[in-house]
């Protein structure tokens, strides 16, 4: 390439064909669609009747190939590149966080990649002092993957079903004691219904007929005899695999299908809705935003969502689980995002220095915010939102007043003047990963 | 610094952060010396590709905060974008001012970029390619890259219904 061609005689086709690949790879299926129709040569690279080409494995890489073991989602020949394209270019959308609207209180749900399906967990508060006190624990609830015929499936936990946290969270102590208590519990085919990008429902999927609940079961079969599935969904696989295995008596699985097909039947799943928290991540430009899980003044480990409004103000909520009351409850507030920055006045080092963190008892003080100070923020207490009269009508400001402190590590705590305790806010979640996770025994 | 000698005879000394962005200078570097021959790539595209490199050098050397680099890392995962992004948005829009060249000059760059194995220029350049499809019909496609058509107008319209099946309707 010494001697370069002129600009008008060099031709898509120089490419060695691998750069070729690698370039569509980029594009999406329309436009590769309209590239294919430029010559016969290109026609047969973007593989027009070859559903399994590279280039849809190229372009199923491009999108994915950094979340997920693409060719890990299914052995079978059947199953082609693009046919997963479709389904992940529609599932892609669940990674996050969502929470359960409507009956039931707001349930959190995450949805993460495996390396061979995507799972959905719902995730707690950890009771207890679990994980310095920090720990979430993690429910096994939607599971999306590839059937052995390459047909995309989707799996809801049973568990899942339950109408309260308070229900699952019981089922934890029982399970553990003995598992055999779950002998009629199943995983339960389900089809999860977009309406638009950050609304689902989760419906019963037994409407498809039963073909569809041989063929989900017969991949949960392969599934278990293959290759043994990583983390959250060995949790899942054990207890079915113990029910189906070891002897693969083909008889006992009959008669287990026919028992799941009757529970299936039996069983009859409400419409669930889900809607996405969007912005759960802090940005530069919001430092607060987010989902963050912190031990409040009643020691309790609770979840916490920032959110930056259109006309510049913050307003921070608490995420309460299974009340009667359940929802968001207003914590602070503030109209202006201004940072105080370093050097901070004797009076705003007073009122940071002699504050207690909050941590529990059972946590290792070494983890107890070792961050400095990067800059404060003026907050109020939600409280005077509720009862206005409360600080208005008494001109005792000071009762409402609170403060951010944004650390150097990402993370921040807030405080009020109307106690001397800090609460210290943590990541739920950093890069695509939940932290603290506690698995429960559920299976 | 290193000695980069390009197809034609002229030599380029660059500090050895910025030969080392190509992982075949860096590997050939551990186990020789440091003049290196690339007998396959021209002046031209070599000063291009040291001009790219030297910026990409700067920019990584200066490791980014750690609350900046956490939020980075945040927004980076939770973004749908087809690539690994350039997260500092100043390279990014330096990238795209760099890319601003004929069709042939980032053909001869990409082919320079993936025999030094630079896999962040061979991207950015890829994904430039990729932008000029974008968005045009089979037509204008032609005219861009220098397609012959050798359909007739028959199979052209048979293929067109059979690819929006294939490609929109599986």
């Amino acid at each position: 390439m010494a001697s370069s061609p002129p600009d008008s005689e060099m031709s898509f086709s120089d490419f060695p064909e691998d750069v070729q690949i690698n370039i569509l790879s980029f594009l999406s299926p329309s436009e590769v669609s309209a590239f294919a129709c430029t010559s016969r040569r290109f026609a047969a690279l973007c593989g027009v009747s070859d559903p399994d080409s590279a280039l849809w494995l190229a372009m199923c890489e491009r999108r994915w190939g950094s979340c997920t073991s693409l060719r890990s989602w299914s052995s079978s020949p059947a199953a082609s590149f693009s046919r997963l394209y479709k389904e992940l270019d529609r599932w892609e959308s669940l990674i996050g966080f969502w929470r359960r609207i409507g009956r039931g209180g707001p349930h959190l749900v995450f949805f993460e990649w495996g390396p061979s399906y995507i799972a959905g967990s719902l995730i707690f508060p950890a009771p207890d002092a679990c994980g310095e006190g920090y720990g979430v624990l993690k429910l096994p609830f939607l599971w999306l993957g590839l059937s052995r015929c390459g047909e995309a499936i989707s799996l809801l936990h049973p568990g899942g079903c339950s109408d309260s946290s308070a229900d699952l969270l019981g089922t934890i102590p029982d399970s553990s004691v003995s598992p055999s208590g779950f002998s009629d519990r199943d995983l339960v085919p389900v089809s999860i219904n977009f309406m638009g990008c950050s609304h689902f429902v989760v419906e019963d999927g037994h409407c498809c007929a039963d073909g569809r609940t041989e063929e989900s079961t017969g991949f949960l079969e392969e599934i278990e005899a293959t290759s043994p599935p990583d983390r959250l969904m060995s949790e899942i696989y054990k207890h079915f695999a113990n029910r189906t295995s070891p002897s693969g008596d083909k008889a006992m699985r009959r008669q287990r299908k026919k028992e799941r097909g009757r529970f299936g039947r039996q069983h009859y799943l409400e419409p669930e809705h889900f809607v996405k928290i969007n912005n759960y991540y802090p940005t530069p430009d919001r430092p607060l935003q987010g989902l963050w899980k912190g031990i409040s003044e009643d020691m309790l480990l609770e979840f916490y969502l920032v959110s930056y409004d259109d006309i510049g103000g913050i307003t921070c909520r608490r995420v309460s689980e299974g009340e009667q009351f359940s929802g968001y409850s207003p914590v602070f507030w503030t109209s202006n995002t201004t940072f105080l920055e370093s050097p901070f006045s004797k009076e705003e080092q007073d009122l940071y220095g002699n504050r207690e963190h909050i941590h529990l008892v059972a946590s290792n003080p070494r983890n107890v915010v070792s961050a400095a100070v990067l800059r404060i923020l003026c907050i109020s207490s939600s409280y005077d939102l509720a009862i206005p009269s409360s600080s208005a009508s008494t001109g005792d400001s000071k009762n409402v007043e609170g403060r951010v402190w944004e650390y150097d590590d990402g993370t921040f705590g807030f405080g009020f003047f109307r106690n001397n305790y800090v609460v210290d806010l943590k990541h739920i979640a950093l890069s695509g990963s939940l932290l603290d996770t506690l698995m429960s025994n559920v299976l | 610094m290193i000695k980069l000698v390009s197809g034609d005879g002229a030599e380029f000394e660059v500090e050895e952060e910025v030969a080392f962005q190509s992982k075949i200078i860096k590997d050939i570097v551990a186990d020789a010396d440091d003049v290196i021959p690339l007998p396959t790539v021209s002046s031209k595209v070599l000063i291009q590709v040291i001009e790219y490199c030297r910026k990409h050098a700067a920019v990584n050397s200066f490791p980014l905060s750690p609350s900046s680099s956490a939020a980075a890392a945040a927004s980076s995962s939770s973004s749908i974008s087809y690539s690994k992004p350039v997260s500092d948005p100043a390279l990014r829009a330096w990238d795209n001012e760099f890319v601003k060249l004929n069709n042939s000059s980032l053909f001869d760059i990409v082919i320079a970029a993936n025999y030094l194995d630079i896999e962040e220029l061979v991207d950015l350049v890829l994904e430039t390619v990729a932008d000029r499809i974008k968005g045009k019909q089979a037509q204008e496609i032609r005219r861009q890259f220098n397609i012959e058509n050798d359909f007739t107008p028959e199979e052209e319209e048979a293929l067109r219904r059979e690819n929006s099946w294939a490609f929109q309707n599986n």
